[in-house]
């Protein structure tokens, strides 16, 4: 809930629209790609030249809608999908939001995510009080502290209908309601096997590990484990130097001779960069490979892969879903243009690069990239976002059978390639 | 005899320049205390660095026979070690551990090790002096510089003090070609070896200002210290 306590906070600001605001408004847009862009020239566009084409267009402009209709089309010229305006009416769904569900460190001991508008748990703790009291994948949500599930998902809706990375930050928001005081009570109507029943749960203290990362606190969670058919299980949820440590240890133990391996980067916001060079490095065999490039002002600089001593062999699939963002874009898609894994899952957020939102004159705020990253075959991933090489969402069937639908074909997908290669041998 | 008459004029100039990129270099290294330099046996360094994600500590030791050992430890985030045990380098950070060849081999020991930079003439392959010009103000003099691996250095050197105003580094490495520009802002000085006490790097439009907070002489390090790390033995 943190987190959108500081959306709130950046967009408080209430937009009347005069006309200056709407110039001045303009005019920051405008500034902002001429002096921060990356690499203006190369994209062959004539920015002075689109200044004067839409400032008198602005300057006719009645209502902040259409200032926001032309700043998009004003961006839009420059062919990239790297920027965003978003309406100041995203605060007035995550205020409401955020009275009802005030948040706090306690968790509720599972994962949610929306299927087709609907609240479906699609991960369980089940040593969690929810997972005790008989919750787990497929159990749908239908209201919490007396709100329905469609309320919230409308107000959800309405907060990220203008982000960029409206399904990344609807899945945080989402999971961040059911947030709460350790030890407190949430009060929930949930259906699972078509029964319908209320029930309370204890949030339970997060099993993260608390951490300072430039500055800003984060939970560290990282689990692994083998699951049945012997096959390798990792997830973690942010990129930070200990996912280096963790991962190492894993894999010259338990995960050691395991028969494939399964990452699992849904959910996961990225973090350090560079640590997406360290879990390749313990995927890949082969050297003089990257991940990438990453283009700045200040230049461009590669994401090699350093293969390290003793890395796993075997077959490797990524989990990935609209909330995989950054760091974990960069491994997905380095790793699947190396054609060391298997992609499952839905479109990651394409919200691979560093990027700024900065208010805007009118209330509104803008969202811009200031690097540029394009994997080794040259995808540009900013506002698109990796495609799974096999697209398996969460969907109404695979809720109603309990399961989550990427994680089995993953597991699918391994145990053919382990067959195949016993077979052949 | 147009011709002859052309080529005596490139040479004398290709002489006139290395002439004067010579004396400027000399000028440079004694004024950085070449000759104190001699009787430097081990270095160490520590010093903070600031950086837009944070803070980091910085610890060097060095000993001659090109042993060198740098550890920066971003506090709660990361470290890294790179090293030289007078034969082979290697860097262990958070992309994984690795030995470390040709320009960044060269970088690691240039950049880290104040006293090895004064025998520039074992450093450089190729130094041309390119002229006297202002830099912020200045008055410089800009000596071109190429290492046997081919790392350019552009080197700007106060044409009173003769000490290291700015470099503009471009080496070749894993992550591509870097340019870096480092600015010599403060020297201190021990026993009459000046070393940069405060220095900005800037790299892929980041910045890292580094002050060395201590500079020994001399201190015992043994030899163990710059043992490789044992998945690169």
């Amino acid at each position: 809930m943190k987190q959108l306590a500081i959306i709130v906070g950046l967009v408080c600001f209430t937009a009347f629209g005069g006309e200056n605001e709407r110039m001045a408004t303009f005019q920051q847009v405008w500034e902002t790609i001429r002096d921060k862009h990356w690499d203006l020239t190369g994209t062959g566009v004539d920015w002075d030249k689109v200044y004067q084409t839409y400032k008198p267009k602005v300057a006719a402009a009645d209502s902040n809608t259409e200032l926001r209709k032309l700043l998009k089309e004003m961006l839009g010229e420059l062919g990239q999908s790297h920027f965003g305006i978003i309406g100041s009416e995203s605060s007035k769904a995550l205020s409401e939001l955020s009275t009802v569900f005030p948040g706090g460190r306690g968790v509720p001991g599972f994962e949610l995510a929306l299927v087709e508008d609907r609240v479906f748990i699609v991960k369980i703790d089940l040593e969690s009080d929810a997972g005790r009291k008989g919750l787990g994948i497929g159990t749908e949500i239908l209201e919490a502290e007396d709100k329905d599930a469609e309320w919230m998902v409308t107000r959800i809706k309405e907060a990220y209908k203008d982000n960029k990375n409206r399904e990344m930050y609807q899945k945080q928001t989402l999971n961040e309601l059911f947030g709460g005081s350790v030890g407190s009570k949430l009060s929930l109507k949930v259906r699972t096997d078509d029964k319908e029943r209320d029930l309370d749960i204890k949030l339970g203290e997060p099993r993260a590990v608390p951490k300072q990362v430039f500055g800003l606190s984060m939970n560290y969670e990282y689990k692994s484990r083998v699951l049945d058919g012997n096959l390798g299980y990792i997830s973690f949820n942010v990129f930070l130097a200990d996912v280096g440590r963790d991962f190492q240890k894993d894999l010259s133990t338990h995960l050691k001779e395991t028969e494939g391996l399964i990452i699992d980067l849904r959910g996961n916001p990225g973090g350090l960069a560079i640590m997406a060079n360290n879990v390749a490095g313990r995927l890949v065999s082969e050297t003089g490979k990257s991940l990438g490039s990453m283009t700045n002002q200040g230049g461009t600089m590669k994401f090699p892969v350093f293969p390290q001593p003793g890395n796993y062999k075997k077959p490797v699939a990524l989990l990935i879903d609209g909330g995989s963002a950054s760091t974990s874009e960069i491994l997905a898609q380095g790793l699947q243009d190396l054609g060391r894994v298997r992609l499952f899952g839905t479109n990651s957020a394409g919200a691979a690069l560093p990027s700024v939102v900065v208010d805007l004159p009118n209330g509104d705020q803008f969202q811009y990239a200031v690097a540029d990253y394009v994997s080794t075959n040259g995808h540009h991933l900013e506002g698109i976002g990796v495609a799974p090489d096999e697209k398996t969402p969460h969907t109404l069937e695979s809720m109603a059978r309990g399961e989550d639908a990427a994680l089995e074909a993953a597991k699918a997908w391994i145990k053919k390639k382990a067959g195949a290669k016993s077979e052949s041998m | 005899m147009k011709v002859c008459k052309l080529l005596w004029l490139l040479l004398a100039c290709t002489f006139a320049s290395a002439q004067n990129a010579d004396e400027i270099m000399d000028k440079w290294s004694k004024a950085m205390g070449v000759d104190a330099a001699a009787k430097v046996k081990t270095i160490y360094m520590k010093g903070s660095m600031t950086m837009p994600m944070g803070a980091a500590t910085n610890e060097t030791f060095i000993k001659e026979g090109g042993k060198v050992l740098v550890h920066n430890k971003i506090a709660n985030m990361m470290e890294q070690t790179m090293g030289c045990d007078g034969t082979d380098c290697y860097s262990n950070d958070p992309m994984g551990v690795r030995l470390l060849g040709g320009q960044e081999k060269e970088s690691l020991l240039m950049q880290n090790d104040p006293s090895s930079q004064l025998d520039w003439r074992k450093m450089y392959s190729k130094v041309e002096y390119k002229g006297e010009v202002n830099l912020d103000g200045r008055k410089v003099h800009h000596v071109y510089m190429e290492t046997e691996a081919g790392m350019i250095t552009d080197s700007y050197i106060d044409a009173q003090t003769f000490l290291m105003v700015k470099q503009r580094i471009v080496a070749e490495t894993p992550m591509g070609t870097v340019p870096m520009e480092i600015t010599y802002k403060e020297f201190g000085e021990t026993e009459g070896f000046k070393y940069p006490k405060t220095m900005t790097a800037s790299m892929m439009n980041m910045q890292i200002e580094t002050v060395v907070e201590s500079f020994e002489i001399n201190v015992p390090i043994p030899d163990s210290k710059f043992d490789l790390p044992a998945g690169l033995k």
